[in-house]
C-alpha cells in the first residue's frame, strides 16, 4: 500500500510552492488589472496587453532580445555539444579534468564579473585590432554564447555519459564512416538533450540583464534592460503584462524540454530494465 | 608471412593494454562456412579478439587474413565483417526495418532493392510483421533476431557474435541457440562467436577454441576438446572431471593410490595428472576379476533426474565423482563398498604445465 506524505510534509510542500509562486501569481493577476495604479484592483481588463503591443520601444527591445537569444542558443548548442563530446567521449586525455572545470566554471562565476570582464575584453580588442568597433547586438551575442555554452555542455554531457558506445560501434561496423555514425546515430539519439540545451540557453539569454548591460551599446537594448529602466521610473502595468507573457513562454519552454528528456528516458527504459531483469 | 590457409586466418595476433597482453600469440585457421566458438572465462581476451576481427580494437602485432585479403589497418567500416553486439545495440531512434536497412544505406543501396533485401532478412529471422516497431517495443528474443538480421543484411564474409545469448533468460536461450544455429547453417556463413558458456559453445559450434589468459590453449571439435582435454584448465572448464596424479609406467598404466590403472598418452616414469570424466568411470559392487580397481566407499548421492552423481571416498585420494544413469534401485546407498575402474581411452594424461 502506498502511503501519502505526512501532513507536516504536505504543509512544508505547500509553503515552498507558495513562497516560489505567490509573487508571480500576483504579477499575473495584476497584469489584468484595469487600473493604472499597480496595487489597486479596478476590475478585469486586457488593456495593458494592447498598450504593450503598441509600445514601440518595448517591441523593438523584444525583437532584439529574441534575435540575440535565438542566435546565442544556436551557437551555444554547437560549441557546448563539441565540448561535451570532448569531455565524455575522447577517453582520458591530458588535461581532461582541467578542461571540464574550465568549461563549467562560468556556471559559478558571478554574472557581474563575467559581464565586466567581457566589457574589458571588448574595449581592449576594439583598441588593439579595431574589432568589435562598437558594442551592440554582436557583443551581447558573443557574451551570451560564452555563458550559455557552459550550461549546454553540462546538459549534453549528462546525456552523452549515458550514451551506449556500442551504438556508435554498431554504426561503424555496419559501414558508416565515423562522421556518418555521429550524424546518423549519435546526434539523433542525443537530440532531446540538444533541444533541452537550446531551450535552456534561449531562456537564459532572454532573462539576462546584468551581462547585457555591460556588453550592450546604444541601439541594442534588450528587453530586460528596458523593463529594468522603466521600473525605476515607476512600475507600469504594461510591464506586468510583458512579464506575464514571458513567464508563460519560459514555462512552456521548460515544459517542452522536460517532456523531451523524459520521453527519451521512458522510451529507452523498458529495454534496459528488461535486460537487467533477464540477467 | 605467407598468406592464409584458412578462409579466416589469424597469425601471431597480439593486443596489449598498458603493457599487459590481452591477446597473445594467437594463430588460428577457420574454414569457410564454419561456426567457431571462442570459449573462456571472463577476462580471457576472447571479446578483445572478436573486436580485433571487427576492426573495433587495434592490433599491436600479427595479421588477420579473410578470404585471401589482408585486413590489417582497415577501419571497421571498411571490412566485410559484421557483428551482433552483446546487448544488440539496436538503434533506438529507428524502426526494425530501418535498423536492418542501416548497413545497406551505407553501401548506397536504396529504394526497391534495399526494401526487398530488408524484407528478405526479416523473413529469415521471422520478424516481418514487426518491421514498423521500435526496438524498445520488442522482447529480448525479438531484439536478438533483429540484431541478427541487421548484421546479415550486408552479406558479410564473416559474422561475429558477441555473447549472443547473454541478454536472454535461460529458457529462451536454448530455443534461440537452436534457431540461430539453424539460420547460420542454412545461409552457410562463416561465423566466430564468443561465449563463456560451455554448453552454448558445444551446441552452437563446429569447433571450439578455448582461451586462457589471452592465449588459445586448445582448438578442436566439441567432442575432441571435451574427451581429450590437453590441460587441467581445459579439462575443468568443459565439465566436471576427476583429476588423479601418479607415476606412469611403460605399459600405459598409471599408479594411483597403490593400484595400476589404464591411461593413455602418459610418458613412462614421469609424474602425470590424468583426467577422467565422472560418466566414464565404471562402478562395480565387487572387485573386478580383470585388472586392478580403486576400492572406496560411497559417501554421497546427488539425484539429478536423468542421472545420479555419486561421491566416492578412496583412501589417499580426494573424493571422486561418478555419474551413473538408470533407475533408483541400481543406486548403491551411502556406505556401500565399491570398486572403480575405466578404459584407457577415457583417462587422458594432461600436459604438465598449468
Amino acid at each position: 500500500m502506498i502511503r501519502g506524505p505526512s501532513p507536516a510534509l504536505r504543509a512544508a510542500m505547500v509553503a515552498v510552492l507558495v513562497f516560489l509562486y505567490a509573487p508571480m501569481l500576483l504579477l499575473v493577476i495584476y497584469s489584468f488589472n484595469d487600473s493604472r495604479l499597480v496595487t489597486v484592483w479596478a476590475g478585469f481588463s486586457t488593456r495593458w496587453y494592447g498598450e504593450l503591443f503598441r509600445d514601440q520601444q518595448m517591441m523593438s527591445a523584444l525583437w532584439v532580445s529574441l534575435r540575440v537569444a535565438v542566435m546565442a542558443a544556436s551557437a551555444a548548442v554547437v560549441l557546448g555539444t563539441l565540448a561535451a563530446i570532448a569531455l565524455t567521449r575522447l577517453g582520458a586525455f591530458r588535461g581532461r579534468s582541467v578542461l571540464g572545470m574550465l568549461v563549467t566554471a562560468p556556471l559559478l562565476i558571478p554574472e557581474v564579473i563575467t559581464g565586466l570582464s567581457l566589457l574589458l575584453l571588448f574595449v581592449a580588442m576594439g583598441q588593439l585590432v579595431g574589432w568589435p568597433a562598437e558594442r551592440g547586438m554582436l557583443t551581447v551575442w558573443i557574451a551570451h554564447v560564452t555563458f550559455a555554452t557552459a550550461f549546454v555542455t553540462v546538459v549534453v554531457a549528462a546525456r552523452l555519459a549515458q550514451f551506449d558506445r556500442a551504438l556508435y560501434e554498431a554504426a561503424l561496423d555496419l559501414g558508416a564512416t565515423p562522421f556518418k555514425a555521429f550524424t546518423q546515430v549519435v546526434l539523433p539519439v542525443i537530440a532531446p538533450a540538444l533541444v533541452a540545451g537550446w531551450l535552456l540557453a534561449f531562456t537564459l539569454s532572454l532573462d539576462d540583464l546584468v551581462i547585457a548591460s555591460f556588453t550592450s551599446g546604444p541601439g541594442a537594448t534588450t528587453l530586460p534592460m528596458v523593463v529594468f529602466s522603466s521600473v525605476r521610473l515607476g512600475v507600469s502595468p504594461k510591464v506586468n503584462a510583458l512579464a506575464t507573457l514571458l513567464i508563460a513562454f519560459v514555462l512552456l519552454a521548460a515544459l517542452v524540454s522536460w517532456w523531451l528528456l523524459r520521453r527519451r528516458s521512458v522510451a529507452s527504459a523498458p529495454s534496459s530494465a528488461g535486460d537487467m531483469s533477464r540477467r | 608471412m605467407s598468406p592464409a590457409q584458412g578462409f579466416l586466418s589469424l597469425r601471431a595476433l597480439e593486443r596489449r593494454f598498458a603493457g599487459v597482453a590481452a591477446v597473445a600469440a594467437v594463430d588460428l585457421d577457420i574454414h569457410r562456412s564454419e561456426v567457431f566458438a571462442l570459449l573462456g572465462p571472463s577476462g580471457c581476451g576472447k571479446s578483445t579478439l572478436l573486436r580485433m576481427l571487427a576492426g573495433l580494437e587495434g592490433v599491436d602485432a600479427g595479421s588477420i587474413w579473410l578470404d585471401g585479403e589482408l585486413l590489417d589497418g582497415r577501419p571497421a567500416h571498411a571490412r566485410p565483417v559484421n557483428m551482433m553486439f552483446q546487448a544488440y545495440a539496436l538503434f533506438p531512434h529507428l524502426s526494425v526495418a530501418e535498423n536492418v536497412a542501416f548497413g545497406l544505406r551505407q553501401m548506397g543501396m536504396k529504394g526497391a532493392r534495399a526494401r526487398s533485401r530488408v524484407q528478405e532478412m526479416l523473413e529469415l529471422v521471422r520478424m516481418s510483421e514487426h518491421a514498423a516497431r521500435r526496438p524498445h517495443q520488442l522482447s529480448g528474443g525479438q531484439q536478438q533476431r533483429v540484431a541478427l538480421a541487421r548484421s546479415l543484411a550486408r552479406a558479410p564474409k564473416l559474422l561475429l557474435l558477441d555473447e549472443p545469448m547473454a541478454a536472454l533468460d535461460r529458457q529462451l536461450r536454448v530455443q534461440m541457440q537452436r534457431e540461430l544455429r539453424e539460420i547460420l547453417r542454412a545461409i552457410e556463413i562463416t561465423c566466430v562467436l564468443v561465449t563463456h558458456d560451455r554448453d552454448e559453445a558445444m551446441t552452437m559450434a563446429d569447433r571450439i577454441g578455448l582461451m586462457q589468459r589471452g592465449r588459445l590453449v586448445q582448438v578442436g571439435t566439441p567432442e575432441e576438446v571435451y574427451d581429450r582435454p590437453r590441460t587441467r584448465f581445459a579439462a575443468e572448464f568443459l565439465g566436471q572431471v576427476n583429476l588423479l596424479q601418479g607415476v606412469a609406467d611403460a605399459a600405459e598404466r598409471i599408479c594411483v593410490a597403490g593400484r595400476l590403472l589404464p591411461t593413455r598418452g602418459a610418458a613412462a616414469g614421469t609424474l602425470t595428472t590424468i583426467a577422467v570424466r565422472p560418466e566414464d568411470i565404471d562402478l562395480h559392487l565387487s572387485s573386478p576379476t580383470h585388472g586392478q580397481a580403486l576400492e572406496g566407499t560411497v559417501s554421497g548421492v546427488d539425484y539429478m533426474g536423468a542421472h545420479r552423481v555419486l561421491e566416492v571416498a578412496v583412501a589417499g585420494l580426494a573424493p571422486l565423482a561418478v555419474i551413473i544413469g538408470g533407475s533408483a534401485q541400481k543406486s548403491p546407498p551411502v556406505g556401500t563398498r565399491v570398486w572403480l575402474d575405466w578404459c584407457a581411452e577415457d583417462a587422458v594424461a594432461l600436459d604438465p604445465e598449468a
